[in-house]
């Protein structure tokens, strides 16, 4: 999988310095990680952490405050309260780019990486599941500098075929994330089962915070097509011929219809929904994240 | 229902390529991967029977586009047929066609030729039903293809289809002749001979001599008025008078129409390049000519024609003939008194006034002799004959010079110290505009009390609308008034002295004058052309002044311009006799031979089927010969006039009238392609609301969409 290069060295770079950002994510989207019931329980030392407003003034190292004259955050194993778990959709529909924007899933798996990165920048722990028809590598959520690679090198090396099934996925995160955590789904939910939403809200009960980034082409989204074409579907292979220009109408009521519906749907159940469209690139993407727009689409 | 062009129907098959175009954008489809096939699917299930119903609706406008477009270009029809059984009136009558093929029938009447609607007639009479028929054709000669009659009518069909128009009006009296004897042997009740041909063209038919024949003539152009405008000739003749090397060309137009015209462009064109333009205003039936004045610069001849514009009848609208360089003015010049010195010698200002480089592109050949002489000169080799200072011609020279100027020579004649009043008079008596008296000092106080102590007298009176003045703008103040006239000849002033004065001197005596003799002309000067009586040689408009009283005078030979006629033999203008063989170019391009025949016998050539200009060149190329001069053809104007209604209602009997209505209803027939354009331009309409309601934009939902204009993605797409 070395064509697909999910690491952006400058991306990564950018997005590091960005400290109180990194706070704004917490706030944002991963609101209650540092309220967890669990903080302090544990004695075996993980690391440091740079201050930032909001944290406890009780957790600061005054003897490190001493030697160096800056505040710092002293983090044992299980205070790292945040476990986020990112599925990564790996189904041939996720195959698709137009023009010369990346596929699905490559645009997924860089803004996956950059996610990750913040996090685990924060101290945050990350888990990646990867799926297709079947699911793929899973890795739990860890919070060591060094996981991050394994992180890349599972979502380089994931074949990008198969149907889709996001409901599977969501099911296997709810067996083993055991304590509250952030589910984040990068998918373009093209399987259409409804028990999408149900499964959510499950799991938002469950007290996960889950977030769904709905990722989609623009070639899906306006249909820019005009000559009488065969259109071919990735995951099947079947086949349907239309002309374009008497249905695009149809077509983008349809998938306007249906990204609503699920927007809705999700929103109803307290499940945070955003439409990613793969034209935007990934930082601003990040940026809208971080940003805490708050639930529902950027681009409604 | 029929067509005037049914090849045109072959555009149909037009209409077969809209849904070609379909079937093969279909087989051509791309292939494109695409993830959201399910909403394509579920729209394709909501639009896909409506979009498909109106790209058929658009497909079959297209493919009945294409073909009411070919339907309406093949000229449809609704013909009023009858057989020839309705106009015999008997199930074995005959028929005999006489159909005129002259070049008259090339006359466009709304788009079609007078020959295409004959050929219509002719093939709609023998249309179906019995009987017997024959064809006559009255082309350029008369053809007779179906020599008998037959009843294999669709025989007959197929040679009528083959007729063209000829280059000759047609000679149809013979061609009504041979019908006769064709129909004439043929036992019958009913027998008819049907003429198609314009109106007009139908004159002095014969009569035929069995009463049981009939006689049809059919107008072809169906009762329209045919207006033809004809050139039906042209002379050529040079026109000194209005400047060297000019030629005078009057041209005959013929308006051989009921109705006057007024403003017709008329031009001539030298070379292939209009070189005047004008215009023309002639009554009905009028003709008139146009008259056009030219230069012909080069040496060699030029291929010139005038044309008409504006006529459905383009053949008869030319007229082309060559034009020559024009002749040079013979001059000869009598010295009646010669002197050693050459600057007092009497003819010594003519001969530099006249010389080539003074006269360049005057043309002008001048010769000089003796009084003594003149005896030996044939005048008729002359065009002027100047007498200077010549004392009085023996009574033979002057008959000689009589009969030299009646017959369209010119004479002028010039004062001096030798000149004999008394003796000139007697014998120039008929020539002389007025009787001389005798010799006249200007300025003389006792003549004119005007004159003061003047020691000479100027010119003072122009007549400035006589032709000799025509080139001095302004004769008044140039150099001739200025001249100084010391002495003249004072003339006899009777009151019924003929001739015209053209200049006169301030006491009023006549200075120069003009008259006309039989076809000729004598000028009379009453000073001298040498410094002896005054200065006049010596100023500058002297020059132009005997220049153009040489091209007044100067004979007008009239150019043979009988036209050659097309199909006649043309005589090759060659004289050389070096030349033995030319090449012919006709106006078509082709190149013929012609070889000098043996004998005394004329050298003509036959091939002359087409009008215009036939150029000639030496065969083998002659070293210093460059150029020959060619001859032109020409239509025979006879049949330019095709109005109607003349057809001999004695020749054919009273009933002609009646018979010839229907036969016109035979020809009659309504032609729908009006219709069909009226039809294309609804269909037109049609596919344009089709088009517009599918064009309206859609809406645009993504970001890239909402930042750039739209682009054809190309995705994951293969064949």
């Amino acid at each position: 999988m070395s064509d697909r290069e999910v690491v952006d060295a400058a991306l990564l770079a950018r997005l590091s310095g960005l400290t109180l950002r990194a706070g704004q994510v917490v706030e944002g989207i991963l609101t209650g990680m540092h309220k967890s019931p669990h903080h302090g329980s544990s004695v075996e030392f993980a690391q440091h952490r740079e201050y930032s407003p909001g944290d406890e003034i009780r957790h600061i190292d005054w003897k490190a405050f001493a030697k160096s004259d800056r505040y710092y955050i002293k983090q044992f194993e299980d205070e790292t309260n945040l476990r986020c778990h990112l599925l990564v959709d790996t189904s041939g529909s996720m195959a698709y780019g137009g023009g010369d924007r990346p596929s699905k899933m490559l645009y997924a798996a860089r803004l996956a990486t950059a996610l990750a990165w913040m996090l685990l920048r924060q101290g945050d722990a990350v888990g990646l599941l990867t799926f297709g028809e079947s699911l793929g590598e899973y890795l739990p959520p860890r919070a060591r500098p060094d996981h991050f690679w394994r992180l890349v090198r599972a979502l380089e090396k994931t074949p990008v075929a198969g149907p889709t099934n996001v409901v599977g996925a969501l099911e296997r995160i709810a067996e083993v994330a055991g304590r509250r955590s952030l589910i984040v789904l990068l998918s373009d939910c093209m399987d259409f089962d409804p028990r999408l939403t149900a499964i959510a809200r499950q799991l938002r009960r469950r007290r996960h915070r889950v977030s769904v980034l709905h990722v989609l082409d623009p070639d899906e989204l306006d249909f820019p097509f005009k000559e009488l074409t065969e259109f071919e579907e990735l995951e099947t292979d079947e086949r349907e011929l239309a002309d374009p220009r008497g249905m695009r109408d149809a077509y983008l009521d349809e998938i306007r219809a249906w990204c609503e519906g699920l927007r809705r749907d999700l929103l109803d159940g307290d499940v945070n929904y955003r439409l990613v469209d793969t034209a935007v690139p990934v930082e601003r993407c990040v940026y809208d994240i971080v940003g805490g727009q708050g639930n529902g689409s950027a681009r409604r | 229902m029929s067509f005037l062009s049914p090849a045109l129907l072959i555009g149909l098959l037009a209409a077969a390529i809209p849904p070609l175009i379909h079937l093969i954008l279909r087989r051509k489809a791309v292939v494109v991967r695409f993830p959201a096939l399910e909403f394509i699917r579920r729209s394709n299930r909501k639009t896909a029977r409506q979009f498909r119903v109106k790209q058929l609706l658009l497909m079959l406008l297209r493919s009945a586009l294409l073909a009411v477009l070919a339907f309406a270009l093949a000229r449809p029809f609704l013909a009023h047929e009858q057989s020839p059984l309705a106009v015999s009136g008997e199930s074995d009558g005959a028929t005999v066609v006489v159909l005129d093929a002259g070049y008259p029938m090339r006359w466009l009447l709304d788009g079609e030729s007078l020959l295409d609607r004959a050929r219509f007639q002719a093939e709609a009479l023998l249309g179906d039903g019995g009987g017997m028929a024959a064809l006559v054709v009255a082309g350029d000669r008369v053809d007779v293809p179906i020599d008998e009659l037959t009843g294999d009518l669709a025989a007959v069909r197929r040679e009528v289809g083959r007729v063209e128009p000829g280059r000759r009006p047609a000679n149809l009296p013979e061609a009504v002749a041979r019908a006769y004897e064709l129909i004439e042997d043929r036992p019958g009740p009913r027998r008819v001979v049907i003429l198609t041909t314009p109106a007009g063209a139908a004159r002095d038919l014969p009569r035929p001599s069995d009463t049981a024949v009939e006689l049809l003539p059919v107008d072809v152009s169906g009762g329209e008025p045919v207006p033809n405008r004809a050139i039906t000739g042209v002379a050529l003749r040079p026109a000194p008078e209005v400047g060297a090397s000019h030629w005078r060309i009057d041209a005959r137009v013929l308006n051989a129409a009921d109705t006057a015209v007024a403003r017709l462009p008329v031009h001539l064109e030298i070379d292939g390049v209009v070189a005047v333009r004008g215009f023309m205003n002639l009554g009905p039936g009028e003709e008139a000519v146009k008259t056009f004045y030219t230069p012909v610069e080069t040496d060699a001849a030029v291929p010139a024609e005038v044309v008409l514009e504006g006529d459905a009848l383009a053949a008869d609208d030319r007229r082309p003939f060559w034009l020559r360089p024009a002749p040079r003015i013979r001059v000869l010049a009598v010295n009646g008194d010669p002197r050693p010195t050459p600057y007092r010698d009497e003819l010594f200002y003519l001969e530099r006034a006249l010389s080539p480089t003074t006269t360049a592109g005057a043309r002008v050949r001048l010769t000089i002799t003796g009084a003594d002489t003149l005896d030996r000169f044939d005048l008729d080799e002359f065009d002027v004959v100047i007498l200077a200072n010549h004392a009085a011609p023996t009574p033979e020279i002057a008959r000689d010079l009589t009969a030299f100027v009646s017959g369209g020579g010119g004479l002028l004649v010039t004062m001096g110290d030798r000149i004999e009043p008394d003796a000139a008079n007697v014998a120039l008596a008929g020539l002389l505009p007025r009787t001389l008296r005798t010799v006249r000092q200007a300025g003389d106080a006792a003549a004119s009390a005007e004159g003061g102590d003047r020691q000479a007298g100027r010119p003072g009176v122009f007549t400035r609308q006589h032709p000799i003045l025509s080139e001095i703008t302004n004769p008044e103040t140039s150099s001739l008034a200025s001249a100084r006239i010391r002495r003249y000849m004072l003339l006899d002033p009777a009151p019924d002295a003929i001739g015209e004065v053209v200049i006169g001197l301030d006491d009023g005596a006549p200075f120069l004058l003009t008259r006309e003799v039989g076809s000729g002309r004598v000028a009379l000067l009453t000073g001298t052309i040498d410094r002896d009586w005054g200065d006049l040689p010596i100023r500058p408009d002297f020059l132009p002044l005997l220049q153009s009283t040489l091209r007044y005078l100067t004979r007008v030979a009239e150019v043979d311009t009988a036209p050659v006629l097309v199909g006649r033999d043309a005589p090759v203008p060659v004289e050389d006799p070096r030349v033995r063989r030319v090449k012919v170019q006709t106006p078509d391009g082709d190149l013929r031979v012609s070889e000098r025949p043996s004998g005394e016998d004329p050298w003509l050539f036959g091939e002359t089927d087409l009008p215009g200009h036939y150029r000639l060149s030496p065969d083998p190329p002659l070293p210093g010969l460059v150029a020959l001069p060619g001859f032109a053809v020409a239509l025979d104007p006879a049949g330019a006039d095709l109005r109607g209604p003349r057809t001999a209602p004695d020749a054919a009997g009273g009933d002609v009238a009646e018979k010839q209505a229907v036969a016109l209803g035979v020809g009659r027939r309504t032609e729908l392609w009006h219709a069909a354009l009226g039809g294309l331009f609804v269909l037109l309409l049609g596919e344009g609301v089709l088009l517009f309601r599918r064009r309206k934009e859609a809406p645009v939902l993504s970001h890239r969409r909402r930042a750039e204009a739209p682009a054809e993605p190309r995705g994951e797409s293969g064949r």
